[in-house]
């Protein structure tokens, strides 16, 4: 188990991947008046531009709590995607360091996802103001959304890594997240719900990892942990268990030599 | 003390196997391709103890494969390789200089990734700052410096790394020549702060000067110790 105890090193001793990471960020939003805030402005704007069209095309009743439910699955999905994207050039900046030094790969595995997490939570002033505008309640069931998320982080970091090490390897893998990421939103219900969809769709929902990962943050969100959050919070822990076991393997037989292929 | 047992390393060649549609049709129908790896290191059998030690070779010879493979940076395709003590490398002089970062976070990030504590970093940070004597510009992003800029600012970062072990290779390449003595100076002391010093080279005359043994290499493989 030296691939867990690695990962576990690394992350308690987060200091090479944070130095990195804030410098990341600085670097990103260098000499702009906000920051990256200006993520989450991208973010609105979409989400204004989504919200129009619905208003625009299907004049719903429940207007407000449409806008909540798009802002929660556009935030996570910005978070999801980005990890993904980018763990395809996780190491190509990094060659400097990685010629020179022996350094464990996963701290830039955990730099990418603790990055675009800050990103993340700076779009959560957002979402709470959206909460108390909509017809949602505060419930203890809130705070499962927070397992919910813990529980996408550790699959992320588990399948960034697989992409990480893939794609320092082959460089087709670049392409195909990206395309993949593209084909993913669609198949997703973000701009749209499951229950606008026919039951077969629905059923086949149940392939999709990334939905699973929406269902278990915004299910709690909007007050509705019933079943369906419970199959997807089993389905995630499954998949969780099965990206660990693929990167046992890759681990063994491929980290040590990814320097080589840099 | 380093002891090598029959290592050998591979170096993949990018353009023959890095190709997914290849791999996949190679994994279907069986791979046409007979050779895609070039052989840096050829059975090395070797034994270090305390001294000073001269890597000499032509470009592509195994020099900084053999260093690069001691420093845990490379790991051996066969055989096994022992080391014994903390190693301080000076193998890349672009060592954490990413273009975009300042001649202050190159420092920081380098003595991170040595695993230095915060209280000594700090130490060491003021430390190395004076001793480049860049003033100003380490403020700065590297990508505005010269090649003698970033060398002093990584030589000088690099010097300030205590170890048992220490691999150098061609150290002395873009110091001017101001510099050039100062640098052979703190380099000898920093020598013989080391139990063990590998020094790689293409001059032999320096290296007769300063090194107990000289380990010559030919195509991965040693072909003469002196």
């Amino acid at each position: 188990m030296n691939y867990l105890r690695e990962f576990l090193k690394c992350i308690n001793k987060p200091e090479i991947w944070i130095f990195y990471s804030h410098k990341r960020i600085a670097l990103k939003y260098r000499d702009t008046i906000l920051g990256p805030f200006w993520n989450v402005i991208n973010s609105i704007f979409l989400i204004s531009v989504l919200s129009l069209s619905y208003f625009l095309f299907l004049n719903p009743d429940d207007f407000k709590n449409f806008i909540y439910r798009l802002s929660i699955s556009i935030f996570l999905w910005l978070f999801i995607s980005t990890i993904l994207r980018e763990s395809t050039s996780t190491l190509k900046n990094k060659l400097e360091i990685l010629s020179e030094k022996k350094i464990d790969i996963k701290n830039f595995v955990c730099e990418n996802i603790y990055t675009n997490f800050i990103i993340f939570i700076h779009s959560l002033p957002i979402v709470i103001i959206l909460f108390f505008i909509s017809d949602f309640k505060l419930q203890f069931n809130l705070i499962l959304s927070f397992v919910g998320l813990f529980l996408v982080i550790i699959n992320l970091l588990l399948i960034s890594y697989f992409i990480t090490i893939l794609s320092a390897m082959y460089k087709d893998i670049e392409k195909i997240v990206e395309n993949l990421v593209y084909a993913i939103f669609f198949a997703t219900p973000i701009i749209w719900s499951e229950n606008m969809v026919s039951e077969k769709i629905q059923n086949l929902l149940i392939f999709n990892p990334i939905y699973h990962f929406i269902v278990l943050f915004r299910d709690p969100l909007m007050n509705n942990v019933d079943g369906k959050f419970y199959e997807s919070f089993s389905i995630c822990l499954l998949l969780a268990l099965i990206v660990f076991i693929i990167n046992l393997k890759l681990f063994k037989y491929l980290e040590k030599r990814i320097v080589l292929y840099l | 003390m380093i002891i090598f047992e029959n290592v050998s390393l591979n170096y993949p060649i990018s353009t023959k196997n890095l190709s997914l549609r290849k791999n996949i049709i190679n994994g279907i129908f069986g791979s046409n391709i007979k050779k895609n790896y070039i052989e840096s290191l050829k059975k090395i059998n070797l034994k270090l103890e305390k001294g000073v030690y001269g890597l000499y070779g032509a470009n592509g010879s195994g020099k900084t494969s053999l260093l690069k493979v001691i420093a845990g940076i490379y790991p051996p395709s066969s055989g096994q390789i022992k080391v014994n003590g903390s190693i301080g490398s000076m193998i890349d002089f672009r060592f954490g200089l990413s273009k975009d970062f300042t001649g202050n976070e190159c420092i920081e990030l380098r003595l991170i990734a040595e695993g230095i504590n915060k209280d000594k970093r700090k130490e060491l940070i003021n430390k190395i700052k004076i001793e480049t004597e860049l003033g100003e510009y380490l403020n700065l992003p590297i990508k505005t410096y010269s090649s003698g800029m970033k060398f002093r600012l990584a030589f000088f970062t690099s010097l300030n790394v205590q170890s048992d072990i220490l691999l150098l290779d061609e150290w002395i390449g873009t110091a001017d020549q101001n510099l050039r003595d100062k640098v052979d100076k703190l380099i000898l002391e920093r020598i013989a702060q080391s139990k063990i010093t590998l020094i790689a080279s293409h001059n032999l005359d320096r290296l007769k000067k300063i090194c107990n043994n000289i380990i010559y290499f030919e195509k991965g493989e040693i072909s003469k110790i002196t």
